[in-house]
C-alpha cells in the first residue's frame, strides 16, 4: 500500500507539472505591476512625424558623445547614435546606421542606404534608388525615382514621390504631395493629394441632369418609373432614409439620388448621376463620368470613379478604387478614398484629403490599361 | 554645408554592384538585437561604405541612454495576421502524413516500448503481474502482451480502498469550496466516484479485467497517436508562424504520447489492483479522455508562449 | 437494458455531430482570422466621417464609477458641436443623480435623463433616451467602461457604409489580475473580440452587436422597433432584428474600451445565466426568421443559427458524458470499439475539444500576451464551470417556459472599481 501512496503521489506531481506553468503564469501575472493603458492616444494622421519630432527632442537634450565637434555633434542614445549636423549632402552609394538630425537642407545622391529615421529641418532631396527608414521634413521633400521608405514619411512642405518609388506607410504632408506614375504608398495624406498631369480645368464639368431617374427618401415604389436596369419592384424601403434594391443596378438614364441606397448587386450608373445621399453596393461600383458624388459611396468589392467624377465626401471599396483621369476630391472638409486592398489613381487626379489602400496607393502611369491589371471589377 | 564625405575603413572604396535586391533592400531593423556601436557590414558585393565622420576622441564616455530598445513610436496592439499560406496548408499536410507513415511503421516497436515501460512501473510500484496475456489490438491489427493483474471484485476490497474513496469525496468537496473555479470539475468528479459506488454495490457483475482494459486502452491509443499528427500540423505548423518550430512541436507531443500513456496506464491498473473498480470510472474519465487533451494543451500553450516571444520580438517595423 | 443501450449510443453520436459541427465553426473562423492579410476596417476613414451622435450611458447606482466615463466622454477627441451625451440615471438611490448635474453644469454637451418610474432595466432606460436623442448615430457604453479618446471617432467611422446598422468596437477587461478567473476572462474575451468577431465581419457573416463600446444607426433603430424593454440581452435581441432587415453590423477592432470582468464565480455565473436566458429567448423569437430571411446569406444563416445556440452545447455535451457513462457501465464501452466509431469519436476528443483552446491560443498570438497564453490549462476548470451554469439557466429558462411564466428579472453586474474621481489610471497587464 505504502508503493501504492508512493504511485498516487508521483501520479498527482506529474498531473501538477502539466498546469505548473500555468500557475506559475498566473502568480506572475498576479505580482505584476500593471501597464498604463494609453486612454490619450489620439488617431492622427501624422502621428508618426509628430511622435518622432517630440521623441527627437527629448534625445537631443542628451549629453554629448565625447566625440562630438562644433560642426557635427553625436549623442549616444544607448545602442544607437545621433548625428545632428547643419546643412548636409551625402555623396552617392553611401550607407549610414545613424539617426541624422540635419538643421537645414539635405540632399542625398542616388542609392544611398539609411537605416534609421532622418530629420531634415529645411529641404531635402533624395536621389534615386535610395532605400530610407522614415524620414521628418520641415521644408519640402523630393524623392528620387525607385526610392523605397520602409516605414514613414511626413513634410510641413510639398512632397513630390518620384517615379516607380515606395513608400510602405503613411506619407503626410501639411502642403501637398504629388505622386509620379508607379509612385506606391500606404497612404497619402495633404492639403492636396494628386498625380502628375494635372489640369485646372475639369476634363468634364458637372451639370444637374435633365432626365434622371430621382430616388427620394419617401415615395411609394411602383410611382417610381420603371427605366432600362431599373424595377420599381426591387425596390424596398428598410428605413426612413434608406433603401435597398434587391438585384444589380445598370442604369442607362443619371441617377438622382436623395436617400441613402444599398444595392444588393452590382451598381452601374451612367454619366453624370448626381448622388445627394450615401450609396452603396454589395458588389462593384461604377460611377458614370462627370457624375457628382455629395454623399458617400462604398462597396464590397470595387468602385471605379470615371473620368471627371466629382466627389465630395468618402469613398470606400472593400477591395480597389480606380480613379480615372481628370476625378476630382473637393469636399467642404478632407475627403478621402479608401480601398481595403489597392487604390489606382490614373493622372490628373487631385483629392483635397487622403487616399488609402490596405496594400498600396498606385499612381498608374498615363496610357495604362486598366483592364490589363486584372483588377476584376467585372462591372463595367 | 557639410559635405559627409567617407573615411573609409579597412577595404577601399567600392561601388554598389548591379541592382540586387538583396542587397539593396534594407535589412529589418531589430533595435535591441543587434549593436549599432560597430556599423555591421552590408552582405553581397556591396562594400559598405559607412557615413563616417572623423571626430576628436577624447575624454570619457558619454554615460549611455537609459534603455538600448527604442520603444516602439506607436504602441500597434495586435498583429495582423499569422503566414497561413496554401504552402503553409501543404507543408502542414505533409508533415502529417510523414508522420503518421512513419509512426504505422514504427507502432510494433513503440507497443512494445509502451508495454515494457508500464511493465517497469508496475514492478516499480510492486504491483504483482501474475503474467501477460497476448491481447489483439484490433484497431490497428497489432498483437500486444497486456498484464495480467489480479483486480479484487467489490465485496473483496479491503475496508481501506472504501475509506479512501470518502475521503476522496471530502477532499473533492473541500477543493471546490475552497477554489470557486474548480467547483464543477471537482462536483462531477465526486457524481462520477459516488456512481461507481453505487454500482459497484448494486451490480457485483461490474467488472473489467486487467487484459481487457489494456486491449482497450491500446486500442485508443494507437488510434490516438496516429491522429496526433493531424491535430499536430493544425495547431502548431499551420496556426503558428514558424514552420521549423512546428515541426518541433508536433514531435516533442509525438514522442510524449507513449510514455505518457504506458505512466497512466499504469496507475490505472494499480489503483484498480488495490480498489477495484471504485476508481475506475473517475480515473478513465481523469486520466484517459481529460489526459489526452491536458498534455496535448500543456503543449499547445508553450508553444504558443514561445512563438508570441519570437513573433513580437522580430516586430522590428510596423506600418500603422 | 438494451433500450437504454440503444438510447445512449443514439445521444452519443448526436452529441458527437453536434460538437463536431461547432468545431469546425471554430477552426473555420480560428484559420480565417489567423490568416487575413488585412482585417476589414475603416480605420483610414476615422476623422472622416463624423456623423451627430449621441452617447448614450444608462446608469443604476454608479456613484462609484459615473465620473470616470463622463469625463473621459468630454475629453474624447469628437467635433463637439457633433456630440451629446446622454447619460440616464435611472431610478438610482445613491449620488448618481447628483453628479450627472454637476457635469452637466460644467459640460453643455452632458444632458442627464433622470427616470423615476417605469420599467426598470437597461434596455426600458435606452428606449427613453433614444426617443429624445438627437443624433444620426446612437453610441452606448455602460457606466464602468472607459473609452479612450479616440474610441468615438472609431466606432463612428464604419457608418459611412450605408448598409451598416450597428457596430461594435472591442472590450478589454483591465482588472486582469485581480483573480485567477479574471485573467482567464480577458483571455476568453479576447478570443471572442479579436478571433471570432473580427473573422465573422471579414467573412461577411453577422457580427454581433454587444450592446456597450457600439452604436446603432438612430433611422434603423427606429425601422426596427426600438429596443426591446422585456429582454435581458437587448444588444442580441438587436442585432437579429437589424440583420433580419438587411442591415450589416460592423466590427471595429481597434475601437477599445477597458471593462471590468467578474473576478469572483459567483458574479460571473449570475452574468453568465443571464446572457443564457437572454440569447435563448432571443434563439426562440428569432430562428424561423433567420431560417426564411431574403437579406441573409445561407453562410449567414447557418453563422447566426450556430451563434444563438451556441450555449445548448453545454447541455449536449453533458447528455453525452451522461450517456457514454451508461455505456461505460452497462455495455463496459465495447460499443467504442467498432473502428469508424472510435475514430469519429477520437477525432472530435482530439480536435473538437481543443477548438476553443485553439482560438484562445491564436488570439494571444496575436494580441502579444505571452504569459495568458500559459494559462491555457487553467481554462478547463473555467469551461467545466460555465458548462454547468449554463445548463443551469437552461434548465431554469425552459422551466419558465413550461411554466408559461414571463418575468425575466434584470440582473445587474456588481462593480469593483472605486472612482477616480474624474479620471482614470486603469491598468491593465497587457502580457
Amino acid at each position: 500500500m505504502i508503493a501504492f501512496l508512493a504511485f498516487c503521489t508521483l501520479a498527482a506531481a506529474v498531473w501538477y507539472l502539466h498546469f505548473a506553468l500555468a500557475h506559475r503564469a498566473w502568480r506572475r501575472l498576479a505580482a505584476h505591476t500593471a501597464n498604463e493603458i494609453d486612454l490619450q492616444y489620439l488617431r492622427i494622421e501624422d502621428y508618426f512625424g509628430r511622435s518622432f519630432r517630440a521623441k527627437l527632442g527629448e534625445w537631443l537634450r542628451l549629453p554629448e558623445a565625447p566625440d562630438s565637434t562644433p560642426q557635427l555633434r553625436a549623442i549616444d542614445k544607448g545602442s544607437e547614435r545621433i548625428l545632428a549636423l547643419g546643412s548636409s549632402a551625402c555623396p552617392p552609394q553611401r550607407l549610414s546606421e545613424h539617426i541624422l538630425v540635419v538643421q537645414g537642407d539635405f540632399r542625398a545622391g542616388s542609392g544611398c542606404y539609411f537605416t534609421r529615421e532622418i530629420y531634415v529641418a529645411g529641404n531635402c532631396e533624395i536621389g534615386s534608388d535610395a532605400r530610407l527608414q522614415a524620414i521628418a521634413v520641415d521644408g519640402s521633400l523630393r524623392l528620387g525615382s525607385g526610392v523605397v521608405v520602409r516605414r514613414w514619411v511626413d513634410a510641413s512642405g510639398a512632397v513630390h514621390v518620384g517615379r516607380d518609388s515606395r513608400i510602405d506607410s503613411r506619407l503626410t504632408s501639411r502642403t501637398s504631395i504629388t505622386l509620379a506614375p508607379g509612385a506606391r504608398v500606404l497612404s497619402a495624406y495633404a492639403p492636396e493629394v494628386s498625380t502628375e498631369g494635372r489640369t485646372e480645368d475639369p476634363i468634364i464639368g458637372f451639370s444637374r441632369p435633365a432626365v434622371a431617374l430621382e430616388i427620394p427618401p419617401q415615395i411609394q415604389p411602383r410611382k417610381l418609373p420603371s427605366v432600362e436596369g431599373f424595377h420599381p419592384r426591387l425596390l424596398r424601403q428598410i428605413s426612413a432614409d434608406t433603401w435597398v434594391y434587391r438585384g444589380d443596378l445598370r442604369l442607362s438614364i443619371p441617377l438622382h439620388l436623395r436617400a441613402k441606397l444599398i444595392v444588393h448587386g452590382d451598381c452601374v450608373l451612367a454619366r453624370g448621376s448626381y448622388l445627394e445621399d450615401d450609396l452603396k453596393a454589395i458588389g462593384s461600383m461604377v460611377v458614370g463620368a462627370g457624375s457628382r458624388c455629395q454623399g458617400a459611396v462604398a462597396s464590397d468589392q470595387d468602385v471605379v470613379l470615371e473620368e471627371g467624377v466629382l466627389f465630395e465626401y468618402l469613398i470606400y471599396a472593400n477591395r480597389q478604387i480606380i480613379l480615372r483621369q481628370g476625378v476630382r476630391g473637393y469636399g467642404e472638409r478632407p475627403v478621402a478614398a479608401s480601398a481595403g486592398q489597392y487604390l489606382w489613381a490614373e493622372p490628373n487626379v487631385v483629392v483635397r484629403g487622403k487616399l488609402a489602400a490596405g496594400l498600396h496607393v498606385i499612381a498608374v502611369p498615363q496610357g495604362l490599361r486598366l483592364e490589363d491589371l486584372g483588377t476584376g471589377t467585372g462591372a463595367g | 554645408m557639410i559635405n559627409l564625405e567617407t573615411e573609409p575603413r579597412g577595404a577601399p572604396e567600392r561601388p554598389i554592384r548591379g541592382r540586387s535586391k538583396k542587397v539593396l533592400e534594407p535589412q529589418p531593423v531589430h533595435p535591441g538585437t543587434r549593436s549599432l556601436l560597430a556599423p555591421r557590414r552590408a552582405r553581397g558585393n556591396h562594400e559598405a561604405m559607412r557615413v563616417c565622420v572623423r571626430i576628436r576622441m577624447s575624454g570619457k564616455r558619454a554615460a549611455p541612454a537609459a534603455q538600448a530598445r527604442r520603444a516602439f513610436i506607436f504602441q500597434h496592439r495586435s498583429f495582423r495576421s499569422l503566414p497561413v499560406t496554401r504552402q503553409r496548408m501543404a507543408a502542414a499536410g505533409l508533415l502529417a502524413c510523414l508522420f503518421t507513415l512513419t509512426l504505422m511503421r514504427l507502432a510494433p516497436k513503440v507497443i512494445v516500448f509502451h508495454e515494457n515501460l508500464c511493465g517497469w512501473f508496475l514492478d516499480a510500484f510492486q504491483i504483482p503481474i501474475a503474467g501477460w496475456t497476448s491481447v489483439q489490438v484490433s484497431g490497428v491489427g497489432l498483437p500486444a502482451k497486456a498484464p495480467e493483474i489480479p483486480i479484487p471484485p467489490f465485496h473483496a476490497v479491503s475496508g481501506g480502498p472504501r475509506l479512501f474513496l470518502i475521503l476522496a469525496v471530502v477532499a473533492l468537496m473541500l477543493l471546490a469550496r475552497r477554489f470557486g473555479l474548480t467547483r464543477n470539475f471537482a462536483g462531477f468528479l465526486v457524481i462520477l466516484l459516488c456512481a461507481s459506488a453505487f454500482v459497484c454495490a448494486a451490480d457485483p457483475g461490474f467488472m473489467i479485467s486487467s487484459a481487457a482494459l489494456t486491449r482497450v486502452w491500446l486500442q485508443i491509443e494507437t488510434l490516438t497517436w496516429l491522429l496526433l499528427p493531424w491535430l499536430g500540423a493544425l495547431i502548431f505548423v499551420m496556426l503558428q508562424p514558424d514552420l521549423r518550430w512546428g515541426a518541433l512541436w508536433m514531435l516533442a507531443v509525438q514522442i510524449y504520447a507513449a510514455p505518457f500513456s504506458a505512466f497512466r496506464l499504469a496507475f490505472i491498473l494499480a489503483a484498480m489492483h488495490h480498489t477495484g473498480m471504485l476508481f475506475f470510472p473517475a480515473l478513465w474519465f481523469a486520466l484517459g479522455l481529460l489526459g489526452t487533451l491536458i498534455y496535448v494543451l500543456f503543449f499547445y500553450s508553450v508553444s504558443v508562449y514561445v512563438s508570441t516571444g519570437r513573433l513580437w520580438g522580430a516586430r522590428g517595423e510596423w506600418r500603422q | 437494458m438494451a433500450a437504454v443501450i440503444v438510447i445512449a449510443k443514439l445521444v452519443v453520436a448526436a452529441s458527437v455531430a453536434v460538437l463536431l459541427a461547432y468545431a469546425v465553426r471554430h477552426y473555420v473562423l480560428v484559420i480565417a482570422r489567423a490568416s487575413l492579410r488585412r482585417p476589414r476596417d475603416t480605420m483610414d476613414l476615422v476623422g472622416f466621417h463624423m456623423p451627430f451622435i449621441s452617447v448614450l450611458v444608462p446608469m443604476h447606482n454608479e456613484e462609484l464609477v459615473a465620473p470616470d466615463i463622463l469625463q473621459a466622454l468630454v475629453e474624447a477627441d469628437y467635433d463637439p458641436e457633433r456630440l451629446e451625451i446622454l447619460p440616464i440615471n435611472d431610478r438610482s438611490t445613491d449620488r448618481t443623480g447628483a453628479i450627472l448635474q454637476e457635469f452637466a453644469a460644467r459640460y453643455p454637451c452632458i444632458r442627464p435623463i433622470h427616470r423615476h418610474e417605469g420599467r426598470g432595466g437597461k434596455p426600458a432606460a435606452l428606449a427613453e433616451a433614444t426617443a429624445v436623442a438627437r443624433g444620426e448615430v446612437l453610441l452606448l457604453f455602460d457606466a464602468d467602461y472607459v473609452p479612450g479618446k479616440s474610441a468615438l471617432k472609431m466606432l463612428a467611422a464604419p457608418f459611412v457604409d450605408a448598409q451598416v446598422g450597428a457596430v461594435m468596437g472591442r472590450v478589454v477587461p483591465h482588472n486582469t489580475g485581480d483573480s485567477v478567473l479574471a485573467t482567464l476572462l480577458s483571455l476568453e474575451r479576447a478570443a471572442g473580440y479579436q478571433g471570432e468577431q473580427q473573422s465573422r465581419f471579414n467573412l461577411g457573416l453577422i457580427a454581433q452587436f454587444g450592446g456597450t463600446v457600439g452604436g446603432v444607426r438612430a433611422s434603423a433603430l427606429r425601422a426596427v422597433g426600438g429596443w426591446d424593454a422585456a429582454s435581458l440581452t437587448e444588444d442580441t435581441d438587436l442585432t437579429c432584428k437589424l440583420a433580419l432587415a438587411g442591415w450589416r453590423i460592423a466590427y471595429v477592432n481597434r475601437a477599445e474600451c477597458y471593462e471590468e470582468v467578474p473576478p469572483s464565480w459567483s458574479v460571473r455565473r449570475r452574468q453568465l445565466m443571464r446572457w443564457v436566458t437572454g440569447h435563448t429567448g432571443c434563439l426562440h423569437r428569432y430562428w424561423r426568421r433567420v431560417m426564411r430571411s431574403e437579406f441573409l446569406t445561407f453562410g449567414q444563416k447557418a453563422d447566426a443559427l450556430f451563434m444563438l445556440a451556441c450555449y445548448h452545447t453545454a447541455p449536449v455535451m453533458v447528455a453525452g458524458w451522461v450517456a457514454s457513462l451508461v455505456l461505460l457501465f452497462t455495455a463496459r464501452g465495447e460499443s467504442y470499439l467498432a473502428l469508424p466509431l472510435l475514430t469519429a469519436f477520437l477525432g472530435y476528443e482530439l480536435f473538437a475539444n481543443q477548438a476553443t483552446f485553439v482560438e484562445l491560443g491564436v488570439t494571444a498570438m496575436l494580441d502579444g500576451g505571452r504569459n495568458r497564453a500559459l494559462l491555457l490549462p487553467f481554462h478547463l476548470l473555467n469551461f467545466f464551470a460555465s458548462t454547468v451554469a449554463i445548463c443551469e439557466a437552461l434548465l431554469r429558462y425552459y422551466v419558465r417556459v413550461i411554466r408559461f411564466e414571463d418575468d425575466e428579472r434584470w440582473d445587474k453586474t456588481r462593480r469593483y472599481r472605486q472612482s477616480n474621481g474624474g479620471f482614470h489610471s486603469l491598468g491593465s497587464r497587457t502580457s
